[in-house]
């Protein structure tokens, strides 16, 4: 071969160009092996994903034009088995009342199941704060539930004259409570001093103040159980003028909190007093107004006729004139 | 033939320094140079490869820096070539115009052109390049004879070849950096493109480039290379005149050229001395300096009698219209102007870079390879469809591009 070459005698033939300009790495310098290894991944790269598109690419292809019920169900006629929930701590809702909800067949395909649609079906229900639904192949629907819970209870007139009880949450949605524990409910107390405003689904809008009120519930429960189990009614009706809650107990009829005052400190203030109370059998307290700060108005009975020592209390026998 | 905007190396590797220059070709029409790296030569003797590890390290450094500074990958190299290797031959070749109409196709062109080139070489030859004079069709010279009538299509090519192992030293000294050599281009060439407008190429130059080892020079006329060549006498004979003259080390000769040299003697006071080195301190000495004048004058007008000789009855002043000019690293000695009018009889002047450059690159020692990307652009382009050798690059070789290329 190399003979044959030097028997080219003409110029077109004996170009410098014919020289062979391939070299081994071996005898390339070690800039050059380097160049010549970076090009050689850099190939490889491209090579790779030459062939990673290409092979997609032929995928789809083939899909398309031979396997188009795969295309439909990638999953492979997966079918629904059983449908799990997954609920938060204090849930109620059981197994019986989601599977009533979605209303689904066993043995309907994974695939065709509407997860959006499902959600939606749970989230009308207004004691369902969030949902999660997800398939879980081979067969399993995996619904996950949170949970909206009751800070007071409150009783709705119907037009027709009926009572209908309802539940209202920490934000203010008012609903029918389903799976409780009736002693449960029996120890929240009532609502009283809102006006219900029905929305277009047949419910009621949220109440404005729920938040405080939640606040105020959850610091008494905590901080004085004992005092908080005589609780009997809350009243919102001069939230909104005076951001004062108004609660009613067993003992005292009425109770007035400030929103804008620490309800530690407040609850601290008549925990005070209605020990002082207890201890005073012949005081009979009608009336204690928080919403003072230090200076705290207790109203006796007529009945009464000593005072609780200045430094903690300011006793008066005299209506405010805002309570008027 | 170039691809837009592609990046191109150029390479020169003389007997003083090794130079690479990138430049992006974009548009394939504007040259923008984005790279430069230098490294001085070691392992090349008079324009040729004596040390390969010597050489391949520096000219490889040269290029990396050069990439480095433009912060691009080339695609190819233009190569510059040199060497008292080189030769060159003219032949010619003629046809009679086949068409009835006596109208010249392209198909008659491409035969007288085969017909001029197809020479036999030497053995163990390679052609380095084609210079092409122009077409006579019936002994008028035209540029392009395309569709033009007349009886008898002649065409003379200037065949520039050199040893085989010699040339291919230099391509696998760049295919050692994992890069083909896309162009060989004579330096000469390069360089006479740089320092000559196309107007002076048209009435008649002639370029020197004197290195320090080699003299390329290349003529021109009517705006054609017409005759090159290279001779191995450069700088460095020079210097090695002065040491022997005045027994100096080569260091010292070196010195002494560069600072008082001429390329006339311009001293008539035999008391005028020169120091060695000028800080009077032990060892340093003084010369007369018409004696360095002599040495260096001599050499000279020598070397320029030697390519007046080699250039034979081509050379002829009236022919010459813009003169001689000189260009490479030796031409900026004292007076080689003056002294090569002398020994032409033209008038001679130093080559000036085009003012568009950067600093660094209006060196007459960077003519060589800034001419090569120039050449480059210009003479590819330029090629007559009808006479285009290359072939263009199949799938798989461009395939394979991608490992020399990415």
């Amino acid at each position: 071969m190399a003979k044959a070459k030097s028997d080219k005698n003409t110029p077109e033939e004996r170009s410098w160009r014919d020289l062979d300009q391939n070299v081994s790495p071996r005898k390339m310098s070690a800039q050059g092996r380097k160049r010549f290894a970076l090009a050689a991944l850099n190939a490889a790269l491209l090579f790779g994903v030459v062939a990673g598109l290409g092979w997609g690419g032929y995928e789809i292809l083939a899909t398309l034009t031979s396997d188009t019920a795969a295309l439909r169900d990638p999953a492979g006629a997966a079918l629904l088995r059983e449908i799990v929930l997954v609920n938060d701590a204090d849930g109620v809702l059981d197994q019986e009342w989601v599977e009533r909800t979605l209303n689904l067949r066993k043995g309907t395909p994974l695939m065709e199941i509407d997860l959006f649609a499902l959600r939606t079906k749970l989230l009308s229900t207004p004691q369902v704060r969030a949902a999660d639904i997800r398939r879980d192949f081979p067969g399993t629907l995996t619904v996950s539930l949170r949970e909206r819970l009751p800070v007071l209870r409150l009783n709705a007139k119907s037009p027709d004259g009926t009572t209908r009880p309802l539940l209202v949450a920490r934000d203010g949605v008012v609903y029918t409570g389903e799976g409780y524990d009736s002693a449960r409910l029996a120890t929240l107390p009532y609502l009283d001093g809102v006006r219900l405003v029905h929305n277009r689904y047949g419910g009621y809008l949220p109440i404005d103040g729920m938040e405080d009120v939640a606040n105020l519930l959850q610091a008494a429960q905590n901080a004085a159980p004992l005092l908080f189990a005589d609780w009997r009614v809350v009243s919102l009706a001069r939230l909104g003028a005076y951001d004062e809650i108004l609660v009613k107990t067993r003992r005292i009829p009425e109770i007035v909190v400030s929103r804008k005052i620490d309800f530690t400190q407040q609850l601290a203030r008549l925990d005070y007093i209605a020990d002082y109370a207890r201890t005073q059998p012949d005081i009979v307290v009608q009336r204690v107004d928080l919403s003072l700060g230090g200076d705290v108005p207790v109203a006796f009975d007529s009945a009464a006729t000593r005072l609780l020592p200045p430094s903690s209390v300011k006793p008066t026998t005299s209506r405010s004139r805002r309570d008027l | 033939m170039i691809s837009k905007n592609r990046i191109i190396g150029a390479v020169e590797i003389g007997t003083h320094k090794v130079a690479a220059l990138i430049g992006e070709f974009a548009g394939g029409r504007r040259l923008n140079i984005i790279g430069l790296g230098a490294c001085s030569a070691q392992g090349v003797i008079k324009g040729s490869i004596v040390d390969y590890k010597a050489a391949s390290d520096c000219a490889h450094a040269a290029i990396e820096a050069a990439e480095r500074k433009a912060g691009a990958r080339i695609d190819g190299i233009y190569l510059a070539q040199t060497g008292a290797h080189l030769d060159g031959f003219y032949h010619e070749g003629s046809v009679n115009v086949s068409s009835a109409d006596n109208l010249v196709d392209r198909a008659d062109i491409a035969t007288v052109c085969e017909l001029a080139r197809n020479k036999e070489l030497p053995a163990e030859r390679s052609v380095v390049q084609y210079l092409r004079r122009p077409f006579r069709l019936d002994g008028q010279p035209v540029p392009n004879p395309e569709s033009l009538s007349g009886r008898k299509l002649e065409v003379g090519y200037w065949t520039v070849h050199g040893d085989k192992r010699r040339i291919s030293d230099g391509i696998h000294l760049i295919n050692g950096f994992n890069l083909k050599v896309d162009e060989i281009i004579l330096a000469s060439l390069a360089s006479g493109t740089m320092v000559t407008s196309p107007e002076e190429r048209r009435n008649g130059v002639l370029v020197l480039d004197i290195g320090r080892g080699t003299t390329d020079y290349v003529l021109y006329r009517d705006g054609y290379p017409w005759i090159t060549g290279v001779l191995p006498v450069g700088g460095d004979h020079l210097t090695n005149d002065l040491a022997l003259g005045l027994r100096l080390t080569s260091g010292q000769a070196e010195a002494m050229k560069l600072r008082h040299g001429s390329a006339v003697i311009t001293s008539k006071d035999r008391n005028d001395k020169v120091w060695l080195n000028g800080d009077f301190a032990i060892g340093d000495r003084h010369f007369p300096r018409q004696a360095v004048e002599q040495i260096t004058a001599v050499r000279i007008a020598e070397l320029f009698e030697v390519v007046k000789k080699k250039l034979g009855p081509a050379f002829v002043p009236e022919m010459l219209g813009a003169g001689v000019v000189l260009t490479g690293g030796s031409s900026k000695l004292m007076a080689i102007d003056e002294a090569a009018g002398a020994v032409f009889g033209v008038p001679a002047r130093r080559g000036e870079l085009p003012t568009n450059l950067a600093d660094e690159l209006r060196d007459s020692q960077y003519s060589t390879v800034l001419g090569l990307l120039y050449y480059g652009l210009n003479q590819i382009n330029d090629r007559h469809p009808a006479i285009q050798p290359r072939r263009q690059a199949g799938l798989m070789e461009r395939f394979t591009r991608l490992f020399a290329n990415a």
